[in-house]
């Protein structure tokens, strides 16, 4: 467990978005959420040691044996840079209390995702992690399925409301139920690296994603609507998706409860 | 000395310039088409298949278009194909005879190529023997196991035995054993084994973690505990949760016991009775 700074500690230089510059051996801290990143230059190689905070108002000083990693970077010392990110991994996006959509009815959720820090040389990621740890979760069945991140949301039917958290990325998903039975939405699956992130104000948003829904045997229409939601639309784009987001595309995204029934569990 | 002068008018009949056409053309453009066509399938069928699939269906066009221009050959050499046909049968079962072993493990291993009940870079287990699959050969299949070692199993062998392929499906479960003391509470340790699993980042959620009671020991209630992970995760999560139940029950004072006897007199309530011996005590 990291050690709370003590009071006679310095206090270690503070980084923010952007370019990276800190005098050599000297530590520096990146902190969002509940991710305390350490840094320094030292010989000129780059040292990272990302450390998970309990709270995310937790002062953590720099651990007494510091898992670090080491990057060589040559002359391209000077272009380390830390940028906004989203997951590395799909979303299974888990609602507090399970929303029920009868035939027809289309309505819009909130989902708040937990944004990650990437520190960047050019085009290349040296490093991403998530400024606060999710569980991973799969989507699938027994036999076929992928690795995703389970993210439990309130799923609220209103924009954030207050101060916006610093390390959260808001993204408004409209769910339309085209089926003629119930729609349960109970866990709903996110394609993150379609998304972009926009900036309006200190909060961030993610594009808009329009989910039709055609039934248990069918596919999911997704479209992911091009540019910054309709909330905020003089909002200024950050980070662009890591796929090219296709206008549509179709994928399996409610999970059947069925699929993975804990029945398997007595096959021994 | 006077030499036979070689007659080409004689040799170039109309026949014979034919015949010299059609072996050059079937030397010439039949030959490179053959490899063509079993590269193109080759790279077709990988496409879509595994590349052991694909490996095998170039090969079938190959060696047939290589056999069938062979055929073709020998005709036009005028070679009388049912005689030579008869006589590769005979020879043919003889050959047979001497190495059945040997057809045997071929057959096998295309049987286990067709049916693919692991590839390449899978982990098997086939007779208590583990590890992980190097090839798929003509005869056998070769096993590197855990400790570094070659391992070549017949394809007969593989054929005839229960193999379990440990990699075959993206998740697997892990199942661990706890022992809890009778005094325990038990929706407490419940509690505490579902707290441990759910905070491991590596734990899938779903399939969701289960547990359910094993029976009352000797010295314990034993407990299930089925925690999902990927196949790459499996055994991280295993050693982890070990570590943290072992760490996590210490710190709750909930005791893992070891096997003890109670020994009473008569009473199940009734405590042992202890005397002390008046007088001195020596020895």
């Amino acid at each position: 467990m990291p050690k709370t700074v003590p009071d006679q500690a310095p206090e270690p230089p503070r980084l923010s978005w952007g370019k990276v510059s800190l005098p050599d051996n000297e530590p520096g801290l990146f902190s969002l959420g509940h991710l305390r990143l350490w840094l320094k230059f030292f010989d000129g190689d780059l040292w990272l040691c990302p450390v998970q905070a309990a709270e995310t108002e937790a002062e953590i000083a720099l651990p007494a044996a510091p898992n670090w990693q080491r990057w060589t970077l040559g002359k391209r010392h000077g272009q380390l840079e830390i940028v906004p990110a989203l997951p590395d991994l799909p979303l299974v996006i888990n609602p507090e209390d399970p929303l029920h959509l009868p035939p027809g009815i289309e309505c819009q959720i909130y989902v708040s995702i937990p944004l990650w820090v990437e520190l960047q040389i050019g085009k290349n990621s040296l490093l991403r992690v998530p400024t606060l740890q999710l569980s991973k979760t799969w989507f699938g069945n027994f036999v076929a399925g992928e690795l995703c991140y389970a993210l439990t949301t309130r799923a609220r039917r209103v924009a954030g409301r207050g101060a916006p958290d610093p390390w959260i990325v808001h993204c408004p998903i409209t769910i339309h139920n085209g089926d003629d039975e119930n729609l349960d939405v109970e866990k709903v699956r996110l394609e993150v690296s379609r998304l972009s992130i926009y900036e309006y104000e200190q909060a961030r948003w993610a594009n808009q994603v329009r989910v039709h829904y055609r039934g248990q045997r069918h596919f999911s229409e997704i479209d992911i609507v091009n540019g910054p939601p309709s909330e905020v639309s003089r909002a200024k784009r950050i980070r662009k998706s890591r796929v090219a987001p296709h206008r549509s595309f179709t994928a399996k995204t409610f999970s059947s409860l069925a699929d993975l029934a804990g029945l398997d569990f007595f096959n021994r | 000395m006077n030499w036979p002068l070689l007659n080409l008018d004689m040799l170039m009949t109309p026949e014979m310039t034919s015949r010299i056409l059609r072996i050059a053309l079937l030397l010439l453009a039949g030959l490179p088409l053959v490899y063509m066509a079993a590269g193109w399938l080759r790279s077709g069928l990988s496409k879509k298949f595994t590349p052991q699939r694909a490996m095998i269906g170039g090969k079938v066009v190959q060696y047939g278009g290589i056999t069938l221009i062979g055929v073709m050959l020998l005709h036009e050499f005028g070679f009388q194909l049912g005689a030579l046909l008869g006589t590769a049968g005979i020879v043919g079962i003889a050959i047979g005879f001497a190495s059945q072993t040997s057809v045997s493990n071929i057959i096998s291993g295309l049987f286990l190529i067709a049916e693919e009940p692991f590839v390449v870079g899978d982990i098997i287990t086939v007779n208590n023997l583990t590890g992980e699959v190097l090839s798929i050969d003509t005869l056998s299949i070769k096993l590197r196991t855990f400790q570094n070692q070659f391992v070549r199993i017949p394809n007969e062998t593989i054929l005839k035995s229960e193999v379990t392929t440990v990699t075959r499906f993206p998740i697997r479960r892990i199942d661990l054993l706890v022992s809890v003391a009778y005094k325990e509470d038990l929706e407490r340790v419940r509690n505490v084994l579902m707290e441990i699993a759910a905070q491991h980042p590596l734990c899938l959620k779903e399939p969701s973690p289960q547990l359910f009671y094993e029976g009352f020991g000797s010295s314990s209630i034993d407990i299930k505990l089925g925690l999902w992970a990927t196949r790459e995760d499996w055994l991280r999560v295993k050693t982890d949760i070990f570590e943290r139940v072992k760490k996590r029950f210490d710190e709750e004072g909930i005791e893992i016991p070891f096997p003890h006897v109670s020994v009473y007199t008569g009473s199940v309530s009734e405590p042992f009775p202890v005397k002390m011996a008046d007088g001195d005590a020596k020895g």
